[in-house]
């Protein structure tokens, strides 16, 4: 891309986003952090291009662009299992909490 | 009528109104009131409704979450209520109440007492490859914990006071694991394991989870908990 507007727009789409819903409070810090950082580092890589193509070059891509695809997509990846794990612990504590309210009301009842 | 002291059965329920009512008349036989406990895993039917009028225990999940997590329950109300030893029991009547006694005599010896469909007298049948699957995971099981079982996904076991609170903690909640993966934890925590031999009754109602779809999610379901569990626990042990 030769024109790196559309993509700093991008980046800052996602940054006020980002910072809006921190805000409202749907949107953990840790999370924020993440997403911040994505948003950072893509914009870093559009405003100076030749970092990009001197990294690849280095890395033995043929194209910038194959580069930043494969790190796009381990990012991506990387988020996705973030969550998955997140989900995994989550679960986990729904169910302590189920079962405890379940043993609760059984000895409320009992009274 | 077995007479023991400090024992808890736990029922398991899922939408189980059609059959329940018939299973705790038949346990209501062989065990007093005051030893069952129904866990009523996120029912939308009558199931609380059948054990009230028996007057049973019961302990109500808001939703459903599994067989695993419903007996972590019940192990939690064991713990509490100072009951010794826990039994689980099928609540569609597969397994026959007059084991009871005997799975009761083994907890004084064992910690964790499990009756296995195919150790001898039994003619329980199942698909090649739900028989595959559960081939490979009696096998990995067996070597993990030194001792031949027969039958590692049977639902139909006991735990003693050594057990229940370990249980209580940390049974293992996902579908499969938790029959399979609790005898592991169970090894891995010190506890002595058994199998007696039990025959199956015909499912008194409900709905049948064989066919060759399920089976086949079943075999990779049990490849993944043989990797998972065995491998990293048994690095976990050393």
């Amino acid at each position: 891309m030769n024109n790196p507007i559309i993509a700093i727009v991008m980046a800052a789409v996602i940054i006020a986003l980002v910072l809006l819903s921190i805000r409202r409070g749907i949107l953990k810090e840790k999370y924020a952090i993440l997403w911040l950082l994505v948003a950072l580092f893509s914009s870093a890589a559009v405003i100076f291009p030749q970092i990009v193509s001197s990294v690849a070059n280095t890395l033995g891509f043929r194209l910038p662009s194959n580069f930043l695809f494969s790190i796009a997509l381990l990012i991506a990846l990387f988020l996705t299992f973030l969550l998955s794990t997140d989900i995994s612990k989550k679960q986990r504590q729904i169910e302590n909490l189920a079962t405890e309210l379940a043993i609760i009301k059984n000895k409320l009842n009992n009274k | 009528m077995t007479t023991n002291k400090g024992l808890l059965v736990v029922i398991p329920a899922f939408n189980e109104e059609i059959v329940l009512e018939r299973t705790l008349t038949a346990l209501l036989q062989e065990v007093s009131v005051n030893q069952v406990l129904v866990v009523n895993d996120g029912s939308t039917d009558k199931t609380s409704e059948i054990v009230k009028t028996k007057n049973i225990q019961l302990l109500e999940l808001p939703f459903n979450l599994g067989v695993g997590a419903a007996m972590r329950a019940g192990f939690q109300f064991a713990l509490e209520n100072g009951f010794e030893k826990v039994i689980q029991f099928d609540a569609d009547l597969q397994h026959q109440p007059k084991y009871i006694e005997e799975i009761v005599t083994q907890l004084d010896n064992f910690d964790v007492v499990v009756g296995s469909r195919f150790a001898g007298k039994s003619n329980y049948r199942v698909s090649f490859v739900r028989n595959l699957a559960m081939g490979l995971l009696k096998d990995s099981v067996s070597r993990h914990i030194g001792k031949k079982m027969t039958d590692v996904t049977s639902g139909f076991r006991g735990a003693n006071s050594k057990a229940i609170p370990i249980f209580a903690e940390k049974y293992p909640s996902e579908y499969l694991a938790d029959t399979v993966e609790s005898l592991i934890l169970a090894h891995d925590q010190g506890l002595s394991i058994t199998e007696i031999p039990v025959t199956m009754q015909e499912r008194q109602g409900g709905v049948p989870s064989q066919n060759i779809f399920r089976s086949t999610l079943y075999l990779f379901r049990s490849l993944l908990v043989i990797i998972a569990t065995l491998t990293i626990r048994a690095k976990k042990g050393k």
